[in-house]
């Protein structure tokens, strides 16, 4: 008898998707589908609030051989949704799946992409209380990836609570404020998302023998919005090799994105031993106030034919070792501002 | 009752829509077939008794007299053979729909058997189109035909809760059960009278339900007299009985299901 699960407890908040990230096989699917009661748990106790809307293995009750329609009709039916509030559901479904005349054809003639809108387009058609995800989020295109997460903010804002399982950590950080990470069936980090994206990843931090960050970087930099800006590091070499060294400057809206928003060339900093300094340059930095995170990056300067950059020493978040950048000034609407000039034309006088 | 509640009953209903449904999705004429396949079935059994064989009952001027007598116990037993394989095969044929949804698993061998039942109401059919061909009058006692089909669905879902829960594990049961439908058919008297079967087996047909069954329909149709009440308050007694363990023995083993389906 195998135990797929152990020694775990989690709670959900109302209004909150909870992240549960883990490898294949660690336990997650079988996590969600006790929390959807699909299967008994052989000891323990699970408490449900609200009607759940189970999104396991999209289109699992499925037969091929329905229409669109069909399929989403029975789905709705067995979902308990009044037989005449199905018309109306149905409309929104054949829309936002974007199925057009195929939406009256058979499962078996679509594409799996098809099938995938369609399986969530019926999935989150209602608005349910709970939503138990399965790494659902990678389905069709990117234009409609980008309408399957505008939709499930659309629900959470309304008031849906969840939990998103997946071994996707851009997904977590997306989606999630509070993150678990899974390992053979126990909960091996609790806690916020991206801490628990630094537990999941576990990117080892290059060993610093050759050059490093020092210990007295300073874990914080303070720069003004709009202005010229300069961010200094200390860096030092300690065997003589060619060292380079990079920044990026990330956005981590915890629950709502992450993304790059400067992020520089290699630049060289020395080729033998000792204590340097590397200063970056940013001609009116165009960030908005707010805090951001900054990552730093020290690599061997690559050889003629080499490829790969050798990391030498790194401060990112995405390790757990990351620093803060704040950026101070006027609040502007914009999250980048760029130097426009702009002048007003008079129309021609006839 | 036992556990279920008003819900349940629409979502047995959705069950039991869909499997009409899926069992002929995908065949031209659809649900068609749920009434063609058995009447013809029964056009076949009256061809080759009435006009081929031409069978006789002892006692009996024509050969319709047994054609009728024939159908009012092969009618019941195609509707039992569906609806016991439906219940068996319920489960394991929706481990999309068990995987993956929250709902009481139990209703599924209940839905799967009642699909017997369109089975039963094409039987009834035809046999009301053989009665009126040989002018033979229906009496006051068929009244008492819907108590007789309650029972026989409470007695296979009885037995269809644990044949369906069993399957998961042991799927082999699957493929001897025709056979053992085949055989306990022949052990049932439902081609030849009660009388000429051996004195044993005569004993032992009347612990076995299916033959209380087929007698009470007989009765009501062709004897033109009241079921017997004894067979059949045996046949509600043990089929409570192997219902309730039934159903906690499913409700128990369905923690388990994902582990075999």
């Amino acid at each position: 008898m195998v135990q797929a699960l152990r020694d775990i407890s989690l709670t959900v908040p109302r209004g909150k998707i909870v992240g549960i990230l883990g490898r294949n096989g660690a336990g997650k699917s079988t996590l969600l589908r006790l929390l959807g009661q699909v299967y008994t748990p052989t000891t323990g106790r699970i408490e449900v609030n609200g009607q759940i809307a189970g999104l396991f293995e999209l289109g699992g009750m499925g037969n091929p051989n329905l229409t669109g329609r069909e399929y989403a009709t029975r789905y709705l039916r067995f979902m308990g949704v009044a037989a005449d509030s199905v018309l109306a559901v149905l409309e929104e479904i054949a829309d936002f799946s974007e199925l057009g005349d195929a939406f009256d054809q058979r499962i078996r003639t679509y594409s799996s992409g098809m099938a995938a809108r369609l399986y969530f387009a019926v999935a989150t058609a209602y608005q349910h209380e709970i939503y138990l995800i399965d790494e659902l989020l990678s389905v069709g295109d990117e234009h409609f990836q980008a309408k399957c997460w505008r939709r499930m903010r659309e629900r959470l804002l309304r008031g849906a609570s969840g939990v998103l399982v997946t071994h996707d950590w851009t997904a977590i950080v997306k989606l999630c404020e509070q993150a678990c990470v899974i390992d053979e069936g126990r909960f091996s980090f609790v806690g916020s998302s991206d801490s628990a994206v630094v537990s999941y990843l576990k990117l080892p931090v290059p060993k610093p023998g050759v050059a490093r960050f020092p210990a007295s970087t300073p874990p914080e930099f303070l720069l003004e919005s709009g202005k010229d800006s300069r961010i200094r590091l200390p860096v030092e070499i300690l065997e003589d090799t060619a060292v380079d060294c990079a920044i990026s400057i990330e956005m981590l809206r915890i629950g709502l994105g992450w993304e790059i928003v400067i992020l520089s060339d290699y630049h060289p900093i020395g080729d033998t031993a000792g204590t340097y300094s590397a200063d970056f340059h940013i001609a009116a930095l165009p960030l908005a106030p707010g805090k951001y995170s900054l990552n730093l990056f020290l690599t061997r300067r690559p050889v003629e034919g080499e490829r790969q950059r050798v990391g030498l020493d790194c401060r990112s978040w995405t390790y757990g070792n990351g620093l803060t950048l704040r950026v101070e000034g006027k609040a502007l609407p914009s999250a980048v501002t760029l130097p426009f000039a702009s002048r007003s034309i008079p129309p021609e006088v006839a | 009752m036992f556990g279920f509640n008003r819900y349940d009953l629409r979502l047995l209903i959705n069950l039991f829509k869909m499997n009409v449904r899926d069992r002929y999705l995908g065949s031209s004429l659809g649900s068609f077939w749920a009434i063609s396949n058995p009447l013809f079935m029964l056009a076949l059994y009256t061809y080759i008794f009435g006009f081929v064989f031409k069978v006789k009952l002892p006692g009996a001027e024509t050969t319709l007299a047994y054609v009728i007598w024939l159908i009012s116990g092969y009618g019941p037993w195609i509707a039992t053979t569906e609806a016991i394989m439906g219940a068996a095969n319920s489960v394991v044929g929706a481990s999309g729909l068990v995987k993956n949804m929250a709902f009481k698993t139990e209703l599924l061998p209940i839905a799967g058997a009642l699909v017997g039942a369109i089975n039963l109401a094409v039987s009834f059919v035809f046999l009301l189109v053989l009665l009126a061909w040989a002018g033979t009058p229906i009496t006051v006692h068929v009244i008492f035909l819907p108590v007789v089909m309650v029972l026989q669905f409470f007695w296979i879902i009885a037995v269809g809760m644990w044949l369906s829960a069993i399957a998961v594990f042991v799927r082999d049961i699957l493929q001897i059960l025709p056979t053992l439908l085949t055989a306990i058919m022949f052990m049932t008297p439902i081609f030849y009278p009660f009388e000429s079967m051996p004195a044993i087996i005569q004993k032992g047909s009347l612990a076995n339900p299916f033959y209380q069954i087929a007698e009470a329909y007989r009765s009501i149709l062709i004897g033109n007299e009241f079921p017997s009440w004894p067979g059949l308050l045996y046949v509600a007694t043990i089929s409570g009985v192997i219902l309730h363990f039934g159903l906690a023995a499913f409700r128990r083993a369905k923690g388990s299901f994902d582990s075999a389906i």
